[in-house]
């Protein structure tokens, strides 16, 4: 006999949430602090509060070579690691509750390999600047989007999109791109351009920039708003899409709207990042061990918990090996793998719930 | 209240024609039962009633309007539906199952009110399921599943309650009971049934169906006839009187 797990009261999930905020603030502030220069952690501190509330420190213990790397490189940085956290996160909720398989991630449908299939072909081919935005992002979103869309035109021929046709179409379509990626890459003659195919196929955040941070942004709002509105929609959607529309849900528009959401919000994120491995699978997965199924909960959890762990993840992939720096998808799934076997070891934890 | 009526309903599969000129008319308050061997169509009838299924041809109507033109929320605060469900795998507890019952009756960002806790407590208490409000539902029998989903369906309060096979899994009792409860919602019902006896005891109006069409319909009494049994279902029967319940009892032989 198993009840529901120990958060389920108002008080406490929000003394959690409260716990994680405070834990995600400073990890913010430690990632920014650490790396191949170490910057102390009052210094960064303090420029950050100079840099957002305009207040002036009259001792400044800190070089503008400091400032330079905290505020322009660092920050950036750490905030596209704070959005590639909650955006995954939050589209591999979607794609979960859209397939109806708790396997489902951001890249279910196709979207890793087709924007990685639009990044390489721009690698090889030579990256030239598109009115400011670099050529590379501009092939993985479109890569991104092209998939989805073809994943969601094909899964929707003759009559309704079942979850199962979609996620078997996802992946024959994931597979047919890989290959072709594979063979640019294999027929290329420029090793650093492979080298850098490689790299980011398997994500980072360097390419993190002020100036490119609002596109991520305004997806991850905007779907975090979408979830938290129609929570009630998505969670019937989870018992089958039948269930839901007895209950009075329009499936087909839910369905819809979330599958495009979830594309282009990855399409931000991938285009900005490379491909960033299991945080869309495993933090909704983690959110629910904690909070039980209901979308609210799990989306504000997941949009605390998945900042954490690519943050770290990131600070991580500078570290290891400096001042080289490793990508981040390395890192991430070497951490995240053994822990969701492990989540899923426990006993008290089935897929999404709890077992009997 | 509200009542269902099919007009010159047909369906089919790809190419197999599942049914053709179905007509039948369930009256506000009515009980109904649908009846006939495995594959008749009743069950694609019923999903064609509760809109899963689009009709190829012909109408259904609930108090004259077409069940397609309704919306979503609107159509879900008319009927409430009970099916066997496929296994989901995320894990919700017993309370926010019945809860979502409540979906069609809240604007999109309102909270659940005292009022919906109530009807949502209410219903749970009326399936005998008290006490189990925080269990996870995949830790539960078939059979207090099935209860679960009934509370849900009747925590939706609608006016017509539509039944596919609802006590398939339970044990006599609980057969009964579901029956007894919903019975005693005293609301326009429309279900499959598979037991006759208890079609027999609780139906006010039986519709049989054999190969996708309508074999015959009445009164328990003037439908479960022996003949019928032998052409429908080919088995001999032998029907009695019940001398506790004051209703028909059927048993079969070959």
């Amino acid at each position: 006999m198993k009840f529901k797990s120990e958060f389920k009261s108002r008080s406490s999930f929000i003394l959690l949430c409260t716990l994680l905020l405070c834990v995600l603030l400073f990890s913010l502030i430690a990632s920014i602090s650490l790396g191949a220069v170490g910057i102390d952690l009052t210094d960064v501190w303090k420029i950050v509060m100079s840099k957002t509330t305009g207040i002036e420190y009259t001792e400044q213990s800190w070089s503008r070579a400091t400032e330079n790397i905290v505020w322009n490189l660092r920050m950036p940085r750490t905030l596209l690691g704070v959005l590639a956290g909650a955006g995954f996160a939050l589209a591999g909720l979607m794609m979960q509750a859209l397939t109806k398989n708790p396997l489902a991630n951001p890249y279910i449908l196709g979207i890793s390999s087709g924007a990685t299939t639009g990044a390489v072909i721009v690698i090889v081919l030579g990256g030239v600047q598109i009115l400011g935005i670099d050529s590379v992002s501009m092939g993985a979103f479109f890569g991104a989007l092209f998939t989805s869309l073809v994943v969601f035109f094909l899964a929707g021929r003759g009559g309704s999109m079942s979850s199962t046709r979609l996620v078997l179409i996802g992946v024959s379509i994931s597979a047919l791109f890989s290959s072709i990626t594979n063979f640019i890459i294999f027929t290329a003659q420029d090793q650093t351009k492979v080298r850098t195919a490689l790299f980011w196929m398997t994500g980072g955040l360097s390419g993190g920039r002020f100036d490119k941070l609002l596109a991520p942004a305004i997806g991850v709002i905007i779907c975090f708003v979408f979830i938290i509105v129609f929570s009630r929609g998505l969670n019937s959607l989870l018992l089958g899409e039948d269930v839901a529309k007895t209950l009075g849900v329009n499936t087909k528009r839910l369905k819809n709207t979330m599958l495009i959401l979830s594309s282009v919000l990855t399409g931000f994120l991938v285009s900005n990042t490379g491909i960033i491995g299991f945080v869309g699978l495993i933090i909704p997965h983690v959110a629910r061990s904690i909070v039980g199924p209901g979308h609210k909960r799990v989306a504000i959890l997941s949009v605390l918990l998945g900042p954490i762990l690519v943050i770290w993840a990131d600070v991580f992939a500078r570290l290891v090996s400096r001042p080289e720096e490793i990508p981040i998808g390395i890192i991430t799934s070497f951490l995240g793998a053994p822990f969701f076997i492990w989540l899923i070891q426990k006993n008290t934890y089935g897929f999404g719930g709890h077992n009997g | 209240m509200a009542d269902i009526r099919v007009e010159n309903l047909g369906f089919s599969y790809g190419d197999k024609r599942i049914f053709e000129d179905i007509d039948l008319h369930v009256e506000k308050k009515q009980f109904v039962g649908l009846i006939g061997p495995n594959g008749c169509g009743k069950s694609t009838l019923l999903k064609n009633v509760y809109r899963l299924y689009h009709p190829e041809m012909g109408d259904i109507r609930i108090d004259g309007k077409d069940v397609n033109s309704i919306k979503h929320k609107a159509f879900a605060k008319k009927m409430a539906v009970v099916f066997q469900e496929g296994n989901h795998q995320f894990d919700f507890s017993v309370k926010e199952i019945v809860t979502m019952g409540r979906f069609a009756h809240k604007k999109l960002m309102e909270n659940e009110s005292k009022n919906d806790h109530r009807i949502v407590s209410g219903a749970i208490e009326r399936v005998g399921l008290s006490g189990f409000e925080d269990r996870c539902f995949l830790s539960l029998s078939g059979g207090e599943k099935q209860r679960v989903l009934i509370a849900r369906a009747l925590a939706q309060q609608s006016e017509i309650i539509v039944l596919d096979e609802p006590t398939n899994h339970l044990d006599i009792k609980y057969q009964l009971q579901v029956m007894e409860i919903i019975k005693s919602l005293n609301i326009t019902t429309f279900t499959a049934v598979h037991d006759f006896n208890i079609a027999a005891q609780y139906c006010d109006y039986i519709y049989v169906m054999k190969d996708g069409q309508i074999h015959s319909a009445g009164t328990p009494e003037k439908t479960l006839t022996e003949a019928m049994f032998n052409e429908v279902f080919g088995v001999k029967s032998l029907i009695q009187n019940n001398p506790c319940t004051k209703k028909l009892h059927v048993s079969f032989f070959l």
